[in-house]
């Protein structure tokens, strides 16, 4: 066996014992689901699927993007250019304009674009990240038709004094990394600043197989480098109120190496500002809960590239977001939610003809029941949005979920969804090659899933497995085309795509003595297509979306010693029609060790990604890292 | 031993004691039975050795690719077979062949395969297709034409001609031109270059002597020269796509328009003897030769047909009623090749006619065809 067939079989060997090992425990104990920051109304759709990254993974990223985390650690695809190269997602088969991020409340999507560089997004920077899976337009609206990403950032009210931190870490390819904290928390007040730096110059050796003679080359102009700075406060108000600021500031400069094929060095490079402003409120009476949420967002992208007669864009974005959420319980059984939302979205491009505006309003509601002591609940949800003086198509859901046995739930969701067209689709000036469709319609389709659940709960530890089954249909795709008259290329509405598919996950924790183990294993079937309408013909596989995805995860505490292993498993796909990318398996090894002082505690870690130096593609044409190591120390005070 | 905060960091609750996990060790013997037959399973799937096949009789089709996809590629259509293999470079050699893929040349037994966007012209075997080589320092490659001696390589990246040892694959020498340096023919041991002016428009074919690799004029003629050849008699037959400018605004107007010509140079004074208006209002971009001196033109996606030129009267009657991206002739038959580029993630076609227009067969081929030629 080669390689990778040695990573592959130990994938599935791994998927196929750690449920084994699980059903060998016969107590049960209780995994608590705690949803994130910035979930509508603090609970999330009834019927939805919803996991979390757990805080370990989230360790073990720290120094890496949010793209690394997310290929590694979720069943979502990731399309990167390489390392610290742009990357876009898709989530059950959809593109990344399918997919919204939610900071805490805000949807970070790119108005533009419809997309977000997950590459410029530092994991250190965030306390959390939740994934939900399927289509929820009828409360994040346009963007959330496949799925939703949460990030969150959290403050907590509690007598806590100061507390600093410091990180630094130092990895292979010039990567250097530091992240420093310093917070107070009281009862009243909570505030943090978080600063952070990263250089990379990802100046690997690789086997170029996509030249003459498969030489060795090493990358050349990938370096990046990456600024951080985030600020928050919290402020009690009253005896219910509270009051949270954010402010999150991020650079992000990437020199953008040659495809693997070219031989000539590129000289192009991206540069991301991106500012994020939150302010949001909070208060509780009896039975009401109120919340007010104003944002504003920044985003300016500069790209350069003096290749031929030289490519110049400039493109600023800015976002300012209003929100009033209500929730109103009844009683025990009968829950009701309102909103309203008001987005204004600025945007300047050399690509449009002069700068552009969109007013956004949308009215959106939720209605809980639950009955036989919260044994079955139903919600329906409901959204109504105006964009400019256009009424969008009404969307709406209904989702249950049913408890068959203590422990084992039914759950389903069907929910109707819409994607407006981003700015690029609407007003991209011609400019001899493309032109934008101004007559665009909104992109909507349905969403129908069902799955279960089940929790085995002991005194000595903790199991669960979910599995779901989808079904996502969208119609009015919107996909870019050549025009049969003159050749140049604009988005249509002709498409149909299709989703089906089935998720897997599972999770185990339990407690050895002077330690704890930790095992989480997640798998994927995916089969998306799109249809065309008018030659009744049917695409391959989506580009860059596995049919078959799997990873899984084993950590252990033992008294100081951390160790955490993660494996992922990536199977074949298409990046066109005809071409298809060689399924792959990632390996990933952290070994940490911690001193524990009265007054200081120190981390440190070894981390080796890649361990069986797989030379693997995630992209054509971008080469992706061999084994590399990285050693971090963290101080906390 | 870690301290119940420690713990808590891993979202555990911890209410209960401390117990040891007692393993099924018959569910592991289990497992482990699985496990043999998926060794079985990897180790019996070894790689497959391909059977060599011969691309001779038969036309390579160039499948540009979609810009920055790395998924350009040549097809083989068989005249016995009367069908199409798709990814022969691909599947001779085991690597990609790169980013737009603009251009193949045969010559002396050795494919020439210019590949536009990773700036280099791959050798191979004409026959085989076995690798045989990389040019590199080519910027932004179009087209490869020899004389025997040398190979010239037109590089719209820095508007230069360069020159090629074809024994080494290395460049020699280069020779500065006009904007876009695109098709090229040789007449008179002359080179003979059509400038498309890139991304902005030029109306000029540099002439370039063959002994001593040196520019000898530019020579001005109608908008965007896009294509040339060289007729029975060594002169020099230019098509002029035209220009063509579009508002910003929908519903994008015309707002400048010059006529698709033909031009004719001799190519012993290099003089323009003959100029014909095509179209006022229509663009062809590619103009082939048969074997008999006939001229036709048609081809990219403005212009709808490909037409036959009569040298006689100068008037064109339409042959092919299709819109085609790009068309060519095969030489031994005169049968006339288009190519439908389609939407470039899926698998473009090409139609082959007879020379009086009578559909004789359509082809599957890879991304985004362009071109033709004969082996």
């Amino acid at each position: 066996m080669n390689n990778w067939k040695k990573v592959q079989f130990f994938c599935i060997l791994g998927i196929l014992v750690f449920p084994a090992i699980q059903a060998a425990i016969s107590d049960t104990i209780f995994l608590d689901k705690v949803v994130a920051q910035g979930i509508r109304f603090g609970t999330i759709t009834t019927g939805a699927k919803y996991y979390k990254i757990d805080s370990f993974t989230f360790k073990t990223f720290q120094s890496g993007s949010l793209a690394d985390l997310l290929q590694q650690q979720s069943l979502i695809a990731v399309k990167t250019h390489g390392p610290g190269g742009l990357a876009t997602i898709s989530v059950r088969g959809g593109s990344s304009r399918h997919t919204a991020i939610i900071w805490n409340g805000f949807s970070l999507r790119n108005p533009m674009s419809g997309g977000m560089n997950f590459s410029a997004l530092p994991v250190g920077f965030i306390d959390e990240v939740s994934i939900q899976p399927g289509g929820s337009s009828t409360m994040y609206g346009s963007g959330a038709a496949s799925g939703i990403i949460f990030l969150g950032n959290k403050l907590y009210l509690k007598n806590s004094g100061w507390k600093s931190s410091a990180n630094t870490e130092i990895a292979s390819f010039g990567n250097y990394n530091g992240i420093i904290s310093a917070g107070y928390q009281s009862k009243n007040f909570a505030g943090q600043l978080k600063l952070g730096y990263q250089v990379g110059e990802n100046d690997f050796r690789f086997k170029n197989t996509d030249k003459f003679n498969d030489p060795f080359d090493t990358l050349k102009h990938a370096s990046f480098n990456r600024k951080s700075v985030i600020h928050q406060t919290l402020l009690k108000i009253g005896a219910n109120g509270e009051l949270q600021s954010d402010i999150w500031y991020v650079n992000y400069l990437k020199n953008i190496p040659s495809l693997t094929s070219d031989y000539e060095e590129s000289s192009a490079f991206q540069q991301d500002d991106n500012i994020r402003i939150a302010l949001n409120y909070s208060t509780y009476w009896d039975k009401i809960l109120i919340k007010l949420r104003s944002g504003f967002l920044y985003d300016k992208i500069y790209y350069y590239d003096d290749a031929g007669y030289g490519i110049e864009t400039n493109n600023i974005c800015r976002s300012f977001i209003n929100e009033a959420e209500i929730k109103f319980s009844v009683n025990p059984m009968h829950t009701a939610f309102a909103g309203i939302n008001h987005t204004s979205e600025h945007a300047s491009s050399e690509g449009y003809l002069s700068d552009t505006s969109r007013i956004r309003y949308a009215l959106f509601g939720r209605y809980n029941l639950a009955i036989l002591k919260n044994k079955i609940q139903f919600s329906f949800e409901s959204r109504q949005e105006l964009v400019g003086s256009d009424l969008l198509p009404f969307v709406f859901s209904f989702g249950n979920n049913i408890t068959i046995m203590p422990r084992l739930h039914l759950k389903g969701i069907a929910a109707k969804h819409f994607a407006l067209p981003i700015m690029d689709d609407l007003f991209w000036k011609e400019d001899g090659f493309a032109y934008g469709n101004p007559d665009l319609k909104s992109e909507y389709g349905w969403n129908y899933e069902a799955g279960s659940d089940y929790e085995f709960i002991t005194s000595s530890g903790a199991v669960k497995n979910e599995i779901t089954f989808y079904y996502h249909h969208t119609y009015d795709l919107i996909l870019w085309q050549p025009n049969g008259e003159d050749g140049k290329w604009t988005p249509i509405n002709v498409n149909e795509s299709k989703s089906k598919g089935v998720e897997y996950m599972g999770e185990s924790k339990f407690v050895i003595p002077n330690g704890l183990i930790q095992i989480r294993y997640m798998y994927s079937f995916t089969h998306a297509k799109i249809y065309d309408v008018g030659t009744n013909s049917v695409s391959q596989q989506r580009p860059f979306v596995p049919k078959h995805n799997a990873n899984m995860s084993a950590a252990i505490t033992f008294r100081s010693y951390n160790l955490q292993y993660i494996h992922s498993f990536f199977g074949r796909s298409y990046y066109d029609d005809l071409h298809t990318i060689d399924q792959y398996s990632l390996g990933t090894l952290y070994i940490g060790y911690a001193f524990n002082c009265s007054f200081i505690c120190i981390n440190s870690y070894l981390k080796i990604n890649n361990i069986f130096n797989v030379t693997y593609k995630v992209m054509p044409g971008y080469a992706q890292p061999p084994r590399n190591f990285a050693l971090g120390i963290n101080f906390k005070f | 031993m870690p301290s119940h905060q420690e713990i808590l960091h891993w979202e555990l609750i911890l209410n209960f004691k401390y117990t040891y996990m007692t393993f099924n060790y018959t569910i592991i013997k289990k497992i482990l039975g699985f496990t043999g037959v998926f060794i079985i399973y990897f180790c019996s799937s070894c790689e497959k050795k391909n059977t060599e096949i011969h691309y001779e009789n038969g036309a390579f089709i160039v499948n540009e690719g979609a810009l920055n996809g790395s998924n350009g590629s040549i097809s083989f259509y068989n005249y016995e077979t009367d069908s199409v293999v798709n990814d022969i470079f691909y599947l001779e050699n085991n690597r990609i062949l790169g980013d737009v893929v603009q251009s193949i040349t045969i010559a002396d037994g050795k494919g020439f395969i210019v590949v536009n966007n990773s700036n280099k012209v791959e050798v191979v075997d004409a026959v085989t297709f076995h690798e045989l080589g990389v040019i590199e320092g080519v910027s932004s490659p179009r087209f490869f034409i020899t004389d025997g001696t040398y190979g010239y390589v037109s590089c719209w990246g820095d508007n230069t001609i360069r020159v090629i040892d074809l024994g080494t694959f290395q460049v020699t020498d280069s020779i500065a031109v006009a904007s876009g340096p695109e098709k090229m023919c040789i007449s008179r041991n002359k080179l003979y270059v059509a400038n498309t002016g890139g991304w902005a428009t030029d109306s000029m074919v540099s002439v370039i002597d063959l002994s001593n690799h040196e520019l000898i004029k530019n020579i001005e003629v109608g908008y965007t020269p896009s294509d040339i050849v060289s007729d029975i008699n060594e002169n020099i037959w230019i098509l002029c796509f035209g220009k063509v400018v579009y508002g910003p605004e929908d519903p994008y107007p015309i707002l400048e328009e010059t006529a698709s010509e033909l031009y004719k140079i001799n190519t012993i004074d290099d003089a323009v003897i003959e100029q014909h208006v095509l179209f006022e209002d229509q663009h062809p971009n590619q103009l082939e030769i048969d074997s008999e001196g006939r001229l036709y033109y048609g081809g990219g996606y403005t212009f709808e047909g490909i037409y036959n030129f009569d040298l006689s009267d100068y008037t064109s009657t339409r042959v092919v009623a299709d819109y085609a991206y790009g068309f060519n002739l095969d030489p031994s038959t005169n049968d006339i090749y288009i190519t439908i580029a389609g939407l470039y993630t899926s698998a473009g076609s090409i139609k082959r006619y007879s020379s009086d227009g009578n559909l004789l067969g359509t082809y599957d081929c890879g991304i985004g065809p362009n071109s033709i030629t004969f082996n």
